[in-house]
């Protein structure tokens, strides 16, 4: 039976089925890694269009975005209540036990962010969503912004397969992994079929981990631990709201 | 319309007033200090503690005790448009006070004992005491309007304000690498659970002076280990003119 996509009134009017939900989050990706950093915008893709900060082509656990990205389908709304980024190593590479970079405290397994690396971005990343306008609507650090997903974990003298069982490793989250550890924005931001939006992750300090790029990249003044030719962080952002969507 | 000029305010047809487009948003302002701490451990001790937040823009110098270098603020470090105060065309209605925080430099050892395993927290990481001291030795208090100084509009120990950002830290049960130990802190849960919504807002009105305080009246807080980055947030709504186009 074929679906009704569109009703033509008799007054002449377009009338096009479509429901609100708040079953899907609209989300999107982008990874990030260390060394020089460029400012990447997540929302700036469609669903199998290049994801910001690597050569391959999304999928829909990268975004749910319809279209070229940078602005919501014509036949789409969204009241946005809610921003949640969360974070997962993509990649690690190299034989040594404790990562491709050795670090302060040796790295996580994938795909767990390490707490010096979620720290270092907490402390380096600001996030500037734009709504409609080209005027930044959040202007915040990412732990502003906290993921409220994530792994509580319970360990005994735990160790990590990247170092062969001999050492552990302490691992970070973009604040507490609870559902209802989400930031409600206190006005929810309206978005209307057609109309651009986007997440720009800016670092003002040119590299995410060295805060002060005058200084020798040892200690506090690490960059991340992911390796700059292969490994990266993937950081998701999720609209938490009520979209509508067209039924077909 | 391409290369049009943003429309700012619209003059009322038959008078002579102005409406003003402007618009409310959920936008915490926030501002960095930082606090120096000298000496060998376990002897190690902050710098007195005396500074002013919200008192710098971008490119301005981040607050900072005086062991410490001079640097220019990011936008990391700060997004307060107007030292001190609210632009003409800006106003705040501030609902909780909260941080986070970042060590500069690494923890030392805490023991001289034969055989011990020191204490590590590697920056930006912070050792758990650390935050413990400041819940022990610091002052904040927010002052609002010109000579109210001696009247804050916010004034609590450290311990009062909550951490709702930043990252918990989950440890494998024992030393990671079997020469060192760990020791990390927070606020709280990292939470926006975690903040103390004020019952009565506060207020800070277009071109009212408003800035911040943080203390430690009993003097140089001996035994901090790290010199440590505390980014404040004051969460509320803001008041801010609309830029279109």
């Amino acid at each position: 039976m074929a679906q009704v996509t569109e009703i033509v009134l008799p007054d002449g009017r377009i009338y096009r089925p479509d429901d609100w939900t708040a079953a899907e989050p609209l989300y999107s990706d982008l990874e990030i890694t260390s060394g020089p950093y460029q400012t990447l915008s997540a929302f700036s893709y469609g669903i199998s269009q290049q994801v910001p900060g690597t050569t391959r082509n999304a999928k829909y656990t990268d975004t749910n975005l319809q279209g070229e990205g940078g602005r919501l389908p014509d036949n789409e709304e969204i009241l946005i209540y809610a921003m949640e980024i969360e974070a997962y190593v993509v990649q690690l590479s190299g034989q040594s036990a404790y990562g491709p970079n050795p670090d302060a405290i040796p790295v996580p397994d994938l795909p767990d962010v390490s707490l010096l690396d979620m720290l270092r971005m907490q402390r380096d990343l600001v996030i500037k969503a734009r709504f409609v306008t080209t005027q930044a609507q959040t202007d915040h650090p990412m732990g502003w912004y906290p993921a409220s997903t994530g792994t509580r974990w319970w360990n005994g003298g735990a160790r990590t397969q990247n170092s062969n069982n001999t050492v552990g490793t302490v691992i970070g989250n973009n604040g507490w992994q609870d559902a209802n550890a989400r930031r409600l924005f206190a006005v929810p931001f309206y978005l209307s079929n057609g109309e651009q939006f986007g997440v720009d992750f800016t670092c003002p300090n040119g590299e995410v981990g060295v805060f002060n790029p005058a200084l020798p990249k040892v200690g506090s003044n690490s960059p991340l631990s992911v390796d700059p030719t292969t490994g990266r962080i993937r950081l998701r952002t999720i609209f938490d709201g009520f979209r509508r969507r067209p039924v077909a | 319309m391409a290369d049009a000029t943003p429309i700012r305010t619209v003059r009322v047809p038959g008078t002579d007033q102005d409406l003003v487009l402007d618009q409310w948003l959920p936008y915490p302002i926030f501002s960095t200090f930082e606090i120096g701490a000298t000496g060998v451990a376990p002897a190690t001790t902050s710098d007195p503690i005396v500074i002013t937040i919200f008192n710098y823009i971008q490119g301005g110098k981040v607050s900072h005790t005086q062991s410490l270098a001079p640097r220019n603020a990011l936008s990391s470090d700060t997004n307060v448009t107007k030292k001190r105060g609210m632009n003409f065309n800006e106003e705040f209605f501030l609902y909780s006070v909260t941080y986070e925080t970042f060590g500069i430099t690494d923890s030392g050892s805490n023991s001289t004992s034969t055989g011990a395993i020191p204490l590590k927290a590697a920056a930006p990481m912070v050792e758990g005491r650390n935050l413990s001291f400041l819940n022990r030795d610091l002052l904040f208090e927010l002052v609002v309007g010109a000579g109210q100084k001696y009247k804050p509009a916010v004034r609590c120990p450290w311990s009062y304000l909550r951490q709702s950002a930043g990252s918990p830290g989950w440890t494998p049960g024992d030393s990671p690498d079997g020469t060192a130990a760990i020791s990390y802190g927070t606020g709280g849960t990292p939470s926006p659970t975690n903040q103390r919504r004020l019952e009565y807002p506060v207020r800070i009105a277009p071109q009212q002076v408003a800035y911040a305080l943080v203390t430690a009246p009993q003097g140089p807080i001996v035994g901090l280990t790290q010199s440590m980055r505390v980014r404040v947030y004051l969460d509320g709504i803001k008041r801010r003119p609309v830029v279109s186009g």
